[in-house]
């Protein structure tokens, strides 16, 4: 896997962020009331963003691929597609590590948590749906795709709209002087980041293209029929 | 007769009632006895939850990357095999 300078430079900065933002988050303020595990915070919050920042390239791309017939997006969505499980994923597992110490049990039937997982489980579906769908999977998918992300303003809303226990979307505008630095390190880090890993897997999805053009090459100039080429 | 049963009907009736009233509930709470001594709460340590979460990030993050390049070699590599078959 060969990477492009511009994203060589960028992973050199991710590197470099996911180095520093530790000193950063263990040297940010202790929050009184939920103590030492308020730390989780500052991964916590850039995971889910990337999540549905994911979740948006991939409807981005699912669009294209489905009204322009644009390959690219379709290799550009299954990409972000795979991104938004890998980030939900970690979303979904911090945020029980953080709720057993702050509320006292690891899940809670919360609109906002619920909702969440439902995101993760339609972008589970979609690379389903891609892989084992047949012909039309990857349109099926695509379409999945564009539903997931419609999903995530009312994710993000939902803390404002329903009586709620998840920390409100006012937080991080309110965050104290102290815990910014470790805060938007850690979230440029992960936004960083992600483009160097869709980037990677992009690549990945354009190898396998040319696999597949040069298959059906060698198949054109009968290879696999045993006739001479 | 009919007085008798009708007694014994609403006398069944309600010592059934104050019966079914007075069962201790098996998912109520329990008052602590005079003297007893409370266990203490589970209580995870704070820096182990944060430890994990982390932790967790961190392997899924180089799990997945690991998976790309694995795939990516295989890729690269039929590739390789099905470029030298065909001739130029």
């Amino acid at each position: 896997m060969k990477l492009k300078p511009l994203s060589l430079v960028l992973a050199t900065l991710a590197v470099l962020g996911l180095l520093w933002a530790p000193f950063l988050i263990v040297g940010a303020p202790r929050e009184p009331t939920m103590g030492f595990v308020q730390k989780i915070f500052y991964f916590h919050v850039p995971c889910a963003w990337v999540c549905f920042l994911s979740a948006f390239v991939c409807a981005f791309g699912a669009i294209a691929y489905l009204f322009r017939d644009a390959e690219w997006g379709e290799r550009l969505a299954a990409s972000s597609a795979e991104l938004t499980v890998v980030f939900g994923l970690c979303t979904l597992v911090t945020g029980p590590l953080w709720a057993r110490k702050a509320w006292g049990h690891w899940w809670e039937w919360d609109v906002r948590l619920t909702l969440t997982l439902l995101l993760w489980m339609i972008f589970i579906a979609y690379l389903f749906a891609r892989r084992y769908g047949g012909p039309g999977g990857k349109k099926l998918a695509a379409g999945l795709a564009i539903f997931g992300a419609a999903n995530v303003p009312l994710i993000y809303l939902s803390v404002s709209i329903w009586r709620s226990i998840h920390p409100k979307t006012s937080v991080v505008p309110t965050l104290d002087p102290g815990m910014r630095p470790a805060f938007w390190v850690s979230f440029l880090t992960f936004t960083i980041l992600y483009f160097v890993l869709l980037e990677a897997r992009v690549a990945l999805e354009r190898a396998r293209a040319s696999l597949d053009a040069l298959y059906l090459e060698a198949e054109d100039r009968g290879l696999f029929d045993g006739d001479p080429v | 007769m009919t007085t008798l049963r009708a007694f014994l009907c609403t006398f069944t009736f309600f010592a059934i009632m104050s019966l079914a009233h007075a069962a201790p509930d098996s998912e109520g709470f329990v008052p602590v006895q005079p003297g007893e001594v409370l266990a203490a709460s589970e209580s995870i340590p704070a820096r182990n939850l944060v430890a994990a979460a982390y932790g967790f990030i961190f392997a899924a993050l180089a799990v997945w990357t690991l998976t790309v390049q694995v795939r990516s070699r295989r890729l690269e590599a039929e590739l390789e095999s099905l470029r030298a078959k065909l001739p130029r």
